[in-house]
This record gives C-alpha cells, sequence and structure tokens, in this order.
C-alpha cells in the first residue's frame, strides 16, 4: 500500500473494499470482544468468579447510551436554540426519534466536534459507573452462591436484563428500537474506521489498567482469594468485599464495550444485545485462549473473531457441493472448530504461567480444590518467565526468615 | 369437564418441563456441568417424531423407543468424543460448559442439515409443524395429558429404584460423589457415566418427542425452553434427580398459573414479564437458600427416617 | 521462543496499529477534495487512452461475468422456504429476462442466516461487502435492517427488505428500500375493516416484538376512532410457545364482552409473526369462548400450516387476514402455483415481496450494467414505480417505504368439505373502499357485513 493510499483510506477519498474492508471490520469486532473477555478474565481467571453474565453488563452499556446520553444530547441541542420534537412520553420518545436523532441533533452534532466529543467521553464515564452499579447487583449472588448455581443464575439475569428492555420503552424505545447521536459526524472519513480505533485504543488502555492492578498488592490479594479464600479470611482481608470490588470494576469496564456498540450501530435496542452472543462467544474466547493471562486473551479474542469472519465469507467455496444452505456448514465448520481447539488444548492455547512448582493452577482455577499450602514446595523463580504480561511475584521475606 | 383448559396445558408443559430437568440433573450428578446440548436432544427428538409421523405414516408414538436409543447414542458419543477427552486433558468446569456450546453449535446444524434433506427428499415443510391430529383421545382429554404425566412419573419411580435398589444405579450414586474413591472400589467409572450419559439423553430425546403433540415445533424449540429447564433443574435441587420432578411442576405452574394469578392481582401487564417470573422466584429462593429445595428434602428424609425408627 | 516474545509481538502489533492510524490521520490533509478529484480525473484520462486504440465502446461492462444478489433471512426456519423459491422461482426468471435482453449475464443468490440477531445479520452484512456484493434482499426484520442500517449507507451498499415494517427505519435519501407499507398504513386500514365487519368490541393480542408492538401503537388511538372498544390489550413475552396464560385470560375477557355486546359484534386482533399466530390458535380448542368469535390477524387467513395443524376448527374462527397482494391478477396466481409446486406452501406477503423484490434488484443492475449500489440506489424508486409486481404496484413513498395499495382480505372456509381459505373481499388503500365477496360469505352459510 503506498502513501497516497494510506492517506486516502483515512480520509476515506477511496471507499475501503476487499481486504481493508475485512481488517477494519474484524479489528472493530475483535476490539469490542477483547475488552470483554479481558474483563471476563479479570473476574474468572484472577477472582475465579465464573461471570456467565457479561451480556448483563454489556447491555447495560447500550441502555446508558439510548436513555441518557440521548436525553443529554437533546438538552444540550435544546439549549443551542434547535428545536427538538417533544419526547416526554413514551409515544413521542420512539416516534420522533427519527426526526430528533437523525436530522436535527447529528445536525447539530456535526459541527460541534469539541461536544460530540465531550458527549462520547461522558458516555463512556456513564457507563463506567452504572456497569459498576449492575456488578453490585450481579455480586449479590456471586457471593453466595457455588459454581454451577451461579452460571445457571447469571444465564437467568440476561434474560431478565433482555426481558426489561423490551417492556421499558424509556430505556431503549422497547421492541422498537431508539437511534442515538452519531458523536463522530464531524470525522470527514469513514466512522468505522476512526470507531475501531477508538476500540482498540481503550481495549489497549484497559489492558494496561488490568496489568497494573494485578501486579499491585491488590493483584496478589486477588489471586489469593481464588486460591484459597478461607486462608485470606482467616488473615483479615475482607474476602467477599474484595470480591464485590472486583466484579464492580469489571462490570464497569465491560459496560464501555456495550457503548461502543451502540455507536456502532448508531441504534439500540435489546436485540442487538442477545444473550447467545454476548455471553458465549466472550466465553469461548476466554477459554480458548486460555484464563489467568491476558496474551490467551488477546489470542483468543483474536482468533476467534478471524476464524468466525473468514468462515463466513470464504464458506461460499463449498456451496456447490452442498445441497443445503451453506449457512448450516457455516456453524459445523465453527463448531468443529471450536471443540477441537478445546479438545486439543483445554487449558487453553497460552495456560497460565505457574510462579511457584507444585500447586495445580490449573485444577485450583477449575474445581473447588482444597490445596494443603504446607506441603508446596517452593522453588526460586526462573527468570524467563519474567515476560510482559507474567505477573511479578516478590518471595516473601518471611520464608528466610523461617530459614534463619 | 373436571380439568379446566388452563390446567390440561399447565399439566403437559410441566410433565414434559420436569423429564428434561430430571435429565439435566443426571448430567449435573455425573460431571457437575450444566449441559447446554441439551436443548439439542431435544430437536432430536422431535424429527423423530416427525420422521414417524409424516414420513413413514405410523403413529409417533411408536417411535419413542427409537427416540430413546438415538438420543442415547449421540449423547454417548458426545460423552465419549468431546467430554471425556477434556476431562482427560484437564479441562475444568467451565472448560467443559463451554465446550457443550460449541457442542451444541455443531449438532443443531447438523439436525438442520437433516430436515432439509427430509424437505428436499419428500417435498414437504419441516418447520412449524405440529402432531396434534395423530395422537388419541382418552375420555375427551387429549392423549398427550395422560401419557406426559405418567410418563414422567414413571421416569421418577424408574429412576428412583436404578439408583438405590440397582447395583449399577449406587455405582452410578458413588461415582457422582467420589470418582476416584469409586474407581478404587472397583467400579468401571467410565462405563457407569456412560450409562449416565445415554439415560441423560435418551430421555431428553423422549420429552422432545412428546412436544410436538402439544406444541409447534422447529428445531429451536429446545433452545427457548432452555431456561425453564435450567430454573427447573436448580429449584429441584441439581443433586437430586427426583427434585426435579418439583421443580418441573413447580416453574410449569408458576409460569402458566401463577402469571395468570398475578395478572388478576397486579394487573393485565404481568403477562409481559412471564417468562422472568419463575427466573426472579428462583433468584430469590437462591439467595434466601442457595441448595433450593435440598433443605426441605433433608427434612422430610430426616422426619420419614425417626417415624421409621419409632415405627 | 518464550512465550514472552510472543506476548510482546501481539501487543507490538496492536500498539503499532493504534499508533499508526494515528500518525496517518493526523498527518492527512484535512480537506483536499479538489486535488484528488483532479488525480482521479487525470488517471481515468490515461486509461481511456490506452482502451480507444482496442475497444470503441463497452456497451454491457457485466457481459460475461456472474452477478451474486446476497439473500439474509431472519431465522433459521425461513432457509426451508426462500432456498427453493429462488432456486426454482426468482432466478430463472431473473436469468431468462437478461437472456431476452442479449446480455451474458449470469445472476446467482448467496442465501444466508442471520439466526434472529442483529449482531449476526451485522457480520453477514459485512462479509458481503468483503466479498463485493452490494445488494442485500431478504432483511425481515426491522431491527436487523436498523442495526446494520448506518453500515449500508456508509459503504454504499443497498438493502431491500421484504418484511420490515418499523416506521424507526423511514428515512429519506437513504440506501434502505422496504416494499411493505410502515405500521401507520396497516395500523389504520384493521380497524376500518373491522368497523366494516359490524365490529364493535376488540381484545388485542400482541407480542412483545417490534412488529407487535408498532401496530399497537397506532390501533391505539385508531381503533376508538371507529368506535370500537378495546377491551384488553394483552401483550404476550416474546420467545415463548406456551400461550394458556393469556388465552385463559382472553377466555374471560371475551365472555363478558360477548354478553353485552353478541358474539357476532366481539373479535380478536393478532398483531404478531405468522409462527407465533400458528402457536396461537393451535391452542385456542378448549377455550370456549375463543371459538365462538371471529378472529382478525395481520398475516391470517391462508396459511397451511394453519390448516394442518388446527384442522377444522379453524374455520370457524376464519382468521381473517389483510395482505396487500392483489389476488386477481393473472401474475399472482400464476406465481401461486408455481410456489406450492416448490415449497408446498402457500405464498404469504414475505414471499411475494421477496420475489418483487429480487425482480427490482436485478433489473436496477441489468440496467445501470453495474454491481455498485449508488446507481441501483439512483433509479431504484423510479424503477419500482413503473413496476407491477406478484404484491401489485410497488410504488414507494418519499422515504423509500412502499406506498399502501390493494389489500386482499383472506380468511379460512370450508371448500368442497375439506378445511381451506379463500378470499372473502378487497380493499383499496388509495380511495379507502372496501369490497366483501358477497357470494363467498352466502356460499358459507353467513349474511354478508354492511
Amino acid at each position: 500500500m503506498g502513501e497516497k493510499q494510506i492517506i486516502d483510506l483515512i480520509s476515506n477519498q477511496i471507499a475501503l473494499v476487499g481486504a481493508q474492508r475485512i481488517i477494519v471490520d474484524i479489528a472493530m469486532y475483535f476490539g469490542l470482544f477483547v475488552i470483554v473477555t479481558m474483563a471476563l478474565n479479570f473476574q474468572y481467571g484472577n477472582a475465579g468468579v465464573p461471570n456467565m453474565g457479561c451480556a448483563v453488563q454489556v447491555i447495560t452499556g447500550g441502555f446508558v447510551t439510548s436513555a441518557i446520553t440521548t436525553r443529554v444530547a437533546f438538552i444540550i441541542a435544546k439549549n443551542a436554540g434547535i428545536k427538538i420534537l417533544p419526547y416526554s412520553s413514551n409515544y413521542d420518545w420512539v416516534y420522533n426519534n427519527n426526526m430528533n436523532v437523525g436530522t436535527l441533533v447529528n445536525g447539530y452534532l456535526k459541527n460541534q466536534p469539541i461536544l460530540s466529543i465531550s458527549l462520547f467521553l461522558f458516555t463512556l464515564a456513564m457507563a463506567l459507573i452504572f456497569g459498576a452499579i449492575i456488578g453490585w447487583i450481579i455480586s449479590l449472588p456471586a457471593i453466595k452462591l457455588t459454581s454451577t448455581d451461579l452460571i445457571i443464575v447469571l444465564i437467568t439475569m440476561s434474560d431478565i436484563s433482555n426481558v426489561l428492555g423490551r417492556n421499558i420503552p424509556a430505556l431503549a424505545g422497547g421492541t422498537l428500537g431508539i437511534h442515538i447521536p452519531n458523536v463522530f459526524a464531524w470525522y470527514p472519513g469513514d466512522r468505522s474506521l476512526i470507531l475501531s480505533t477508538i476500540t482498540l485504543f481503550i481495549g489497549l488502555i484497559c489492558f494496561l489498567v488490568f496489568k497494573t492492578m494485578l501486579n499491585s498488592p491488590y493483584g496478589r490479594l486477588m489471586r489469593a482469594i481464588r486460591e484459597n479464600a478461607l486462608t485470606v479470611n482467616s488473615v483479615g482481608k475482607n474476602v467477599v468485599g474484595i470480591r464485590r470490588n472486583i466484579i464492580m470494576f469489571a462490570s464497569g469496564i465491560t459496560a464501555i464495550c456495550g457503548t461502543l456498540l451502540a455507536f456502532y450501530y448508531s441504534f439500540v435496542t435489546e436485540a442487538n444485545y442477545a444473550r447467545d452472543f454476548w455471553t458465549f462467544w466472550p466465553w469461548l474466547m476466554l477459554m480458548l485462549g486460555g484464563p489467568g493471562n491476558n496474551a490467551g486473551t488477546f489470542l483468543g479474542s483474536a482468533l476467534v473473531t478471524s476464524m468466525r469472519r473468514i468462515i463466513i465469507v470464504y464458506k461460499w467455496v463449498f456451496e456447490k457441493f452442498l445441497f443445503f444452505p451453506v449457512a448450516f456448514f457455516e456453524r459445523i465448520l465453527l463448531g468443529l472448530l471450536l471443540l477441537v481447539f478445546i479438545i486439543f488444548r483445554p487449558q487453553g492455547l497460552i495456560p497460565e504461567k505457574l510462579l511457584c512448582t507444585g500447586i495445580d493452577y490449573k485444577k485450583l482455577i477449575s474445581e473447588e480444590e482444597k490445596v494443603d499450602w504446607s506441603t508446596v514446595k517452593k522453588t526460586k523463580r526462573s527468570r524467563n518467565i519474567r515476560g510482559l504480561f507474567s505477573i511479578p511475584f516478590k518471595r516473601q521475606k518471611t520464608t528466610k526468615n523461617k530459614n534463619n | 369437564m373436571v380439568l379446566s383448559q388452563i390446567w390440561i396445558s399447565t399439566i403437559i408443559y410441566s410433565a414434559l418441563l420436569s423429564i428434561l430437568c430430571m435429565s439435566f440433573t443426571l448430567t449435573y450428578i455425573t460431571v457437575k456441568i450444566p449441559n447446554f446440548a441439551h436443548s439439542v436432544y431435544v430437536g432430536i427428538g422431535i424429527y423423530v417424531s416427525y420422521t414417524f409421523a409424516k414420513i413413514m405414516h405410523y403413529s409417533p408414538y411408536l417411535g419413542f423407543p427409537v427416540s430413546f436409543l438415538v438420543g442415547g447414542v449421540i449423547s454417548v458419543i458426545v460423552f465419549q468424543f468431546v467430554v471425556q477427552p477434556i476431562v482427560r486433558m484437564g479441562g475444568g468446569r467451565v472448560t467443559l460448559t463451554v465446550s457443550t456450546i460449541a457442542v451444541q453449535i455443531f449438532l443443531i446444524a447438523f439436525l438442520d442439515i437433516y430436515t432439509y434433506w427430509l424437505r428436499v427428499k419428500y417435498k414437504q415443510y419441516t418447520a412449524l409443524f405440529m402432531l396434534k391430529g395423530e395422537d388419541f383421545k382418552f375420555g375427551g382429554y387429549p392423549g398427550i395429558l395422560i401419557v406426559s404425566f405418567v410418563f414422567s412419573v414413571t421416569v421418577i419411580i424408574f429412576l428412583y429404584r436404578l439408583l438405590t435398589k440397582t447395583k449399577l444405579g449406587i455405582a452410578m450414586m458413588a461415582t457422582a460423589e467420589n470418582k476416584e474413591l469409586a474407581s478404587i472400589l472397583g467400579i468401571n467409572v467410565n462405563r457407569v457415566q456412560m450409562v449416565a450419559w445415554f439415560l441423560t439423553g435418551g430421555l431428553a430425546c423422549i420429552s422432545g418427542a412428546m412436544l410436538p403433540f402439544w406444541f409447534v415445533s422447529t428445531t429451536g424449540l429446545g433452545g427457548t425452553m432452555m431456561t425453564s429447564i435450567m430454573a427447573g433443574s436448580l429449584l429441584g435441587g441439581l443433586n437430586n434427580v427426583y427434585g426435579a420432578i418439583i421443580g418441573g411442576f413447580g416453574i410449569g405452574i408458576t409460569e402458566i398459573i401463577g402469571t395468570r394469578f398475578l395478572q388478576d392481582v397486579l394487573g393485565v401487564w404481568v403477562g409481559e414479564y412471564r417468562s422472568i417470573i419463575p427466573m426472579l422466584i428462583l433468584v430469590a429462593i437462591l439467595l434466601i437458600e442457595p441448595r433450593g429445595l435440598q433443605p426441605i428434602y433433608d427434612k422430610i428424609k430426616n422426619i420419614y427416617e425417626i417415624w421409621g425408627k419409632n415405627k | 521462543m518464550s512465550l514472552t516474545g510472543k506476548n510482546l509481538t501481539v501487543l507490538l502489533v496492536i500498539a503499532g496499529l493504534v499508533i499508526g492510524l494515528g500518525v496517518g490521520y493526523s498527518i492527512a490533509p484535512t480537506k483536499t477534495e479538489t486535488e484528488t478529484i483532479y488525480e482521479t480525473i487525470t488517471e481515468t484520462d490515461t486509461i481511456y487512452e490506452t482502451i480507444t486504440e482496442t475497444v470503441t465502446v463497452n456497451v454491457a461492462p457485466l457481459d460475461g461475468t456472474t452477478v451474486n444478489l446476497a439473500v439474509i433471512t431472519g431465522v433459521s426456519s425461513e432457509m426451508e422456504i426462500l432456498k427453493p423459491m429462488w432456486e426454482d422461482i426468482i432466478l430463472p426468471d431473473i436469468n431468462e429476462y437478461a437472456d431476452l435482453l442479449g446480455y451474458d449475464v449470469k445472476f446467482e443468490f448467496l442465501l444466508d442466516d442471520a439466526m434472529g440477531q442483529p449482531a449476526v445479520f451485522l457480520e453477514k452484512v459485512q462479509a458481503f461487502k468483503s466479498l463485493g456484493v452490494n445488494h442485500i434482499l431478504g432483511c425481515y426484520y426491522s431491527s436487523h435492517i436498523l442495526g446494520a442500517r448506518s453500515y449500508i449507507n456508509e459503504n454504499d451498499m443497498i438493502a431491500i427488505s421484504a418484511g420490515s415494517t418499523s416506521p424507526l427505519a423511514a428515512f429519506p435519501d437513504d440506501n434502505i428500500f422496504r416494499l411493505v407499507p410502515t405500521d401507520f398504513a396497516y395500523g389504520n386500514i384493521m380497524p376500518d375493516i373491522l368497523s366494516a365487519y359490524g365490529i364493535e368490541a376488540v381484545a388485542v393480542m400482541q407480542g412483545a416484538e417490534a412488529f407487535g408492538d408498532g401496530l399497537w401503537n397506532v390501533m391505539e388511538t385508531a381503533l376508538p376512532l371507529n368506535n370500537i372498544e378495546i377491551l384488553e390489550r394483552i401483550r404476550f413475552a416474546s420467545g415463548i410457545k406456551e400461550f394458556s396464560t393469556y388465552l385463559d385470560l382472553l377466555n374471560t375477557v371475551i365472555g363478558d364482552a360477548i354478553e353485552k355486546y353478541g358474539a357476532e359484534h366481539v373479535a380478536i386482533i393478532q398483531c404478531c409473526l405468522q409462527s407465533d399466530g400458528l402457536v396461537f390458535h393451535s391452542q385456542v380448542a378448549g377455550f370456549e369462548n375463543l371459538e365462538k368469535i371471529i378472529w382478525f390477524s395481520t398475516h391470517g387467513g391462508r396459511n397451511q400450516r394453519m390448516i394442518d395443524s388446527v384442522g377444522e376448527a379453524i374455520v370457524t374462527r376464519r382468521d381473517f387476514g389483510m395482505q396487500m397482494t392483489p389476488a386477481q391478477t393473472w401474475k399472482f396466481q400464476e406465481f401461486e402455483e408455481r410456489f406450492y409446486e416448490s415449497v408446498k406452501l402457500y405464498p404469504g406477503i414475505d414471499q411475494t415481496n421477496e420475489y418483487d423484490g429480487g425482480i427490482l434488484a436485478s433489473t436496477a443492475i441489468l440496467e445501470t450494467q453495474s454491481i455498485d449500489a449508488l446507481p441501483s440506489v439512483r433509479i431504484f424508486p423510479t424503477l419500482a414505480a413503473n413496476y407491477f409486481g406478484v404484491s401489485g404496484w410497488t410504488e414507494l413513498d418519499m422515504n423509500g417505504d412502499r406506498k399502501p395499495g390493494t389489500y386482499t382480505i383472506w380468511g379460512y372456509a370450508m371448500i368442497d368439505g375439506e378445511p381451506g381459505f379463500t378470499a372473502w373481499g378487497n380493499y383499496n388503500a388509495v380511495d379507502r373502499t372496501l369490497q366483501w365477496n358477497s357470494d363467498v360469505f352466502v356460499e358459507q352459510g353467513m349474511t354478508p357485513p354492511g
């Protein structure tokens, strides 16, 4: 690709086609999924909470965008002297939305880049806050129930969130949905390009934040809880509180993904946040990549997203040989590939790095196995595992003292 | 008629649901995971019935043994080629759960291909069909009412006998309690688990085979019932196969009769929330008592034992 | 290679991507349209020069190519109708027309499945874009269309929907055309017909999905305007397959109304998808009051599945349904025959619109001689206005949605001792006139209304 083409691509003088289009589209979906998957990893890989209700957290982001950002944009535009049609009743809220958002607000935001950006940032912040509130609600069962019960209750919760969205028009227009303001109307080029760049950028920030958190004393505490909650509790730490904080924080991050998705579609309805889609795919990515480390999360998300897309695009090669719709074949290929990966690498493509030999972390994550810490052999940490993604554990001084 | 129409529907729905809950719980007992591929067994049962009624023109009731076999065999295949290897490779509980989702995507596509093949071969529609016309009437009631209810009660009695009175059943329970210990005692753990999975698939498939008598059926019908199935199993207690019948009927009755009652009390709008009413009740129960109805069974068992001793 | 290296590479790739794009954007000239346009012109100039030596005029640039049309279904179970319909009916018709015009163009269709999820629908649309397929047909669900709307508009694609009715997708100057009128049309026509039939009170059953809600929002005001009392609005939860809760409630409501108004002046309106209506009727047996009255429904009146599942009982309920297809045309009659031959079902409104959509899209491609969407978008409204399809005149309004035309009122009836269906009347939405087929009423032992 020459220099001119790159410039053209970015300022959208030429329409994106073929391979470039695939890359931008995959990058967007990858960015969205990697945020959710990282947050899942934070909850499951590091805190041991199998959150199968991440669809609730994603949908929260969507509802924040539709219910709050849209109203705020209306108020701002109204103050700027634009005649916004009434939107207080459910009927007006939905049926005047075409005109209000599609023409009036978007037309206004087109010349207001600073305002648009601050509206976008405001939405992200609101998503964080409301996501955290939803996280608090999720944590109620999460600290009480054991794994399988919890999985079922959380799946149930995501169904509940969809039903609420469907029946309360004030949230996201009920079943009909709501158009949301285009905060990138000022950008001359391809909107999905800038949005995918921003999404990837937010993914990167999330990664750094998670990494910093895991490397802090708090992160070590989290891992300790995952390994043996009872011991941590007995030394006077508030296990329930820490677990709740973890879920709330991760929930806020996940809600950001919902917001980005809403801006990507420029439209919010509960159907966009189907439970199947936003629970099962992130979980597949997490399990495929390997829980407990962010490298695995990245690899899993990239692999599943691109695998899905490549199968969707290139499945037509097989069309000539099949008597049935090739869409069914797509699912067979996808299911088969996923199964092969899971069967041959059940601990993920990049398993979590073990810091002390003798502890089976894998087992620790998966089962409620108790570990007899007194029998764990303490060895020197080998040097080559101190990587970008690994979590440096400091050898405790107490061990030395004991030896002395 | 003694039973009003709404109760007839409720009993059929709850009976079918409770069979599904039983088999769902049976899977849980053996490998401790919620099996999402369960909804596919339902779909397989539906299309075994379809094949019998619409292609071969026999009574779909004759297809039940075939459903049982087909469902059982597919379930065993899933166990042998997916669940076992993952367990052997060291995959944990969540890995297994996620793998059943992949199995579901995979199997439902095969079912769709089979139905499409039927469409091409026999030139008739396969989706959104119903077999009400093939059913018999018994004293003014639809045959499926009696069949489904009797079948669910029979299955529970059969499972009770199997799990407490036979060697195989006791081995099954022992394996569920502690796999390592059971294998030390000389139990062939793999074979015992295979039998459990065979029963799981077979029962779910028979329940699926009964669905077209009362419901308009597609390959995805099982998927829409999945949350109800999970709720029923959880209500009955995931470690208790017999509790599943209480769970199934509990969920079925709350969903239909309970919503109807709430519509009279609170207003018609409650109907919009019908699918989540049992879930809300379930979540409430679990927050108060995380083990579902298990403590109640324990109490009943205690009273029964004390009463037995006194006698 | 140690894992560290891998990790580092992954991170660097992502970071590089982000930074690269940022840098690229910052060095990009902000507004250099004139410059670039100038450059493009010079390029074409050179191409033109080289071509003139070999080829004089290229009248049919598509000659010798295969043109793909994308069809995306809403749910998987629609596949078994759409695939044979496209294979046996639409595609042969399109290719025959291209042959007659003398073009060496072969049309193919690519049928994909959105699995009921807008997110998957968008993925499929994106996949078609990367394959260079710009004409998207099918698109039955409003939520799917709306989720992909901005993508379709920004990437110069065209979507021709055969089933989306939500007023929220009604925008002027966009690339989405819908061969169905919005909810406002149907929501006003239904009360018209009910009042002409002599109905004084109705219970409205609607699904908790976009179609049901959209119609209810219109009918809530339109029904009282036609002096029809709304007894109850029952909004049933979507995704459930067991309806006895609602039927029991409906039974009570209708029982009271029959005492007040008499059975012939009470009706039920069903606003839901065809599959839900089927489920509903299959479970009505045993609720006595519901069997005494006439039902109206949005997709009712002509469904082989309904006859198979419910049997004779459906005939007493009639299940009148208005479909925007003028049944008394040779075109429709022939289409119906071919459709039944191929699919073994009777075509509904979705299928007739799908046929017209396919013909219009291919005609647009042939006339513009381009597989790009923008030329098609430009001529589509004119093309549609001049086309009389299986579903009648396909003229579109300013938003690119169908203008309501002639509706046929279908309903079940006993025909030669067997349950079947027939046309009971016609409604013309242009001058809002209604004509009942009195003969049919007399034949079925009823008195014609009015």
